[in-house]
């Protein structure tokens, strides 16, 4: 095969992984936008923890556990933190308006981030599993196991989590929910708890980003930030609120960065998914699938 | 009656403010002073849209960073002093405000807090990227300092940091009038009535677009001239004045001293400047820990104190006044 | 219905449709003035929705507003509000945070004529403005019962009495059209007469009302016209013992 189209092909599947993560971190921050209308900045923080929660449990003195057993105890370990936040942070100002509770996630992200710094420094700290070295081959198109596992996991999450939405009574009571929260409370949801359960979820997905995707990257403290922002701007895109819309738009955007990292330049990689971004808010001020409501 | 108390007030503590730096012994002491009056007018003026007409505009140091880079890049060529700068730079990021605030204010809310903080890194992401402008990570430097002409002697450049806070003295009052003028007239009627509902705003004949972008172009250019100020004190602008750090801290100093209320903004950002220079006469605080407990402090005034301590001070005067209200109870 | 008034309102060929489904088609009515009207329908017959196409909330997609004969479609709501037409919410819209008395000052915050300049100074005639509009502020707030509460924040009000403050809104500024969405919505039965009596009592002074109510029973005695509508379309217009006796109408209502 000609090189350009190797690198072309590689150009695309790094995107796809990029997207891939991006959208599992998105899938998250949606969720919890829908459930309880709240924009989370510290949900970066929590994938973040995540990171932190492998780089520990890949140094554990003396035992070396099975790859599949840290991912669950991550995914494990942030749903819970996810669980601790929501309710002594979260739970108490749900009825506050949305602009009280986005800043007290900020205040969130500063105490993990800090936190953070304070035990582990600011060194990025590695975290390779056995698949992040191991490299496919097919047609002359290197692929890294660990950014295969990515694709194959998120595109499973997502369908997994369609199945949950709309086959079990919490999945089915948490879109009630975000299709017309007044109305449920009339009916009698649990809204609270509702969304209570949708912040472990979703903390759980950015744990599960964090032990996928850690090991291509390096953990540290604030490797959670331009990353919440980037989902955030996902999530607009994709029309707040519409976890599909949002599935995609994650997608998109690591597309792009990828492919124009790739050919033009790869300091002004975040420049362009932002300024694509703003871009498009201006034209579509609802987002690319969101649709213009009324009053 | 009323308003001749206040007058005294106010007087007392403009006096109390100019005489200050005469007590600072060293230029530390002074240079922390500069730092306090600087958060409070940065303050105010974020204050103005996120306190008032309730846009939170997460990306609000961008007027402050571009508007020190337009008085560095562009002011020494056109020539202008430094009263020329300030005003410069907050014409241009009045008008920056002007134009983004019309496409910002088409989307809602949430995307605005979001499409601003988006606006904060795109520029940061430039400046520090467009070295042949900005220097990058290098900084542009040798900003002019300001020349002051006083009749009778020659020019004098200003160079004393004692100079520069009374300099920066009348900015802070600019940033006091024109936000008290703006909340506490009719038109901060008109913001309250935008912030806590739109839709009803409009049902009565205001036009909610106007006041914000009245209360976003009032603070960019404030905030502006404030950057115009820093790139004259420091001489030098870096990438770092875009950083998202100042967002945190403004949100920090906004709700946790009170958002709309210009006693609580200005209490909030005294608190945080002056905290740590006082904890650091008892011990060394890394930063680290200082933003975390800052970080708890915000989480525990929001969760405890929804309006901020601003509503500590507002009950202690009521009950101050208590006997005075109580001998006059509503007739009608 | 006297002939000789002029029409203040005159709705011609209203369409609206929401992705494809159609709220609103082809309505036409007058409202003549010092008329009290009402419209009623059975829920989603798009009352509401007339409402908000009338005040600019929602872009209409055929047809005509006109406003003491002025084209008034899609205009923003803030000006078709100064104009002189003034509504109320279903789901009661007050200031929660502003008190009793300044929600009413809001109301003609853009009344007078006046500019941002004259206002940021505060000059004298502000002054006198903001006088006489207090003094009416508690007029109407006195007419409703509210005066005694004018200075506790609206949110800190029963649902009823902002009900009543959001009425009193309204007529601030002297409008020459009130339109009142579903005035009596989940409020007790007293409250209800009360409501019914105030809006009655406006009538008799001269004010051009136009009421939505889908409780047909309750504006029967009140109301000079009624225009029934149906699933977006004018079924019925006419005097209120004729609309009741209307075939079309009975069948809307009770299905037969």
């Amino acid at each position: 095969m000609p090189i350009e189209v190797v690198i072309f092909i590689e150009h695309i599947i790094n995107g796809l992984t990029l997207g891939a993560f991006y959208a599992l971190i998105t899938l998250g921050l949606s969720l919890i936008f829908g459930v309880a209308r709240l924009v989370n900045f510290a949900h970066g923080d929590i994938f973040m923890v995540g990171g932190y929660t492998l780089f520990l449990l890949l140094n554990l003195s003396g035992i070396t556990l099975p790859y599949p057993l840290i991912v669950v105890l991550v995914v494990v370990v942030t749903a819970l933190v996810g669980l601790l936040i929501e309710r002594v942070v979260i739970h108490p100002i749900l009825n506050r308006s949305w602009r009280v509770q986005a800043v007290a996630t900020l205040g969130i992200s500063i105490v993990l981030q800090n936190l953070a710094l304070i035990l582990f420094t600011s060194d990025p700290k590695q975290t390779p599993t056995i698949y992040s070295r191991q490299i496919i081959e097919i047609m002359d198109i290197r692929i890294s196991v660990q950014r295969l596992i990515i694709l194959v996991a998120v595109i499973f999450i997502f369908l997994a989590l369609q199945w949950f939405v709309k086959h079990t009574q919490t999945g089915k009571a948490m879109r009630a929910v975000s299709q017309n929260r007044e109305m449920c409370q009339i009916v009698g949801i649990d809204v609270p708890r509702i969304a209570m359960i949708t912040f472990a979820i979703s903390s759980g997905l950015a744990g599960l980003a964090a032990a996928l995707m850690s090991p291509l990257f390096s953990v540290m403290p604030t490797m959670g930030s331009l990353l919440t922002l980037k989902a955030l701007a996902a999530v607009i895109l994709g029309g707040l609120g519409q976890v599909n819309g949002a599935f995609f738009a994650a997608f998109l955007l690591g597309l792009v960065e990828a492919l124009f990292s790739g050919y033009v330049s790869y300091a002004y990689r975040d420049v362009v998914s932002f300024g694509l971004f703003v871009l498009i808010l201006f034209v579509r001020p609802q987002g690319l699938f969101g649709r213009r409501v009324g009053l | 009656m009323k308003r001749g108390v206040q007058i005294v007030l106010w007087l007392l503590v403009a006096g109390f403010l100019v005489i200050l730096p005469q007590l600072a012994t060293t230029n530390y002491l002074v240079n922390v002073m500069i730092t306090t009056v600087m958060w409070i007018i940065f303050a105010l003026s974020f204050d103005l849209s996120a306190g008032h007409v309730g846009a939170v505009s997460l990306g609000h140091p961008v007027f402050y960073g571009v508007g020190a880079y337009v008085t560095a890049l562009v002011a020494p060529s056109l020539g202008l002093d430094f009263i020329g700068s300030l005003l410069l730079s907050a014409f241009a990021m009045g008008l920056l405000a002007l134009v983004s605030g019309i496409a910002f204010f088409r989307i809602s809310e949430v995307s605005f807090a979001i499409g601003t903080l988006g606006a904060l890194i795109i520029a940061q992401l430039l400046a520090n990227n467009a070295y042949d402008i900005t220097g990058g990570p290098m900084c542009t430097q040798n900003v002019p300092r300001p020349v002051l002409h006083i009749p009778g002697s020659g020019p004098v450049t200003v160079v004393e940091p004692v100079h520069y806070y009374y300099l920066l003295l009348p900015l802070l009052g600019l940033a006091i009038l024109i936000y008290w003028r703006l909340t506490q007239s009719r038109i901060g009627r008109a913001f309250a009535a935008v912030r806590q509902d739109e839709v009803r705003a409009s049902a009565m004949g205001i036009y909610p677009k106007r006041y914000k972008l009245l209360a976003f172009i009032a603070g960019a250019a404030i905030i502006g001239a404030l950057g115009s100020f820093q790139a004259q004190y420091i001489t030098v602008v870096c990438p770092s004045e875009l950083t998202i750090s100042y967002t945190l801290n403004l949100l920090i100093i906004v709700f946790v001293g009170g958002a709309g209320s210009m006693r609580g903004v200005i209490l909030g950002a005294v608190l945080f400047s002056l905290l740590p220079r006082l904890l650091e006469i008892v011990t060394d605080v890394p930063p680290a820990w200082q933003q975390l407990i800052y970080g708890l402090i915000l989480l525990i005034v929001i969760r405890f104190l929804p309006e901020g301590l601003d509503s500590l001070i507002e009950r202690a005067l009521q009950r101050l006044r208590g006997t005075r209200t109580e001998a006059k109870p509503d007739a009608a | 219905m006297q002939p000789e008034r002029p029409p203040v309102l005159q709705i011609q060929n209203l369409t609206k449709h929401f992705l494809g489904v159609t709220a609103l088609q082809d309505v036409s009515f007058e409202l003549y003035e010092g008329e009290l009207l009402s419209l009623i329908g059975p829920n989603g017959s798009g009352k509401t929705t007339l409402f908000n196409c009338v005040t600019g909330f929602l872009k209409i997609d055929g047809g005509r507003v006109l406003f003491k004969g002025e084209d008034i479609s899609n205009l923003r709501p803030d000006k078709i509000a100064l104009k002189g037409i003034r509504r109320t919410f279903q789901d009661v819209r007050t200031f929660p945070e502003m008190t009793v008395l300044e929600n009413m000052l809001a109301a003609v915050q853009q009344h007078q004529e006046e500019n941002l300049i004259a206002r940021m100074l505060g000059t004298s005639r502000i002054h006198h403005l903001e006088h006489t509009a207090t003094e009416r502020a508690r007029e109407l707030l006195d007419m409703v019962g509210l005066d005694n509460v004018r200075h506790l924040e609206a949110r800190h009000l029963s649902y009823g009495q902002r009900k009543l403050l959001e009425f009193a809104t309204v007529l601030m500024p002297d409008p020459d059209v009130i339109m009142l969405d579903e005035p009596a919505a989940g409020v007790s039965g007293e409250m209800v007469t009360h409501m019914m009596n105030h809006i009655l009592n406006l009538n008799r002074q001269g004010k051009t009302i136009l009421l939505v109510e889908h409780n047909m029973r309750l504006v029967m005695d009140i109301s000079q016209r009624i225009v029934v509508l149906d699933y977006g379309r004018k079924i019925a217009d006419g005097l209120p013992r004729d609309v009741r006796m209307d075939e079309k109408v009975r069948e809307a209502y009770f299905g037969h």
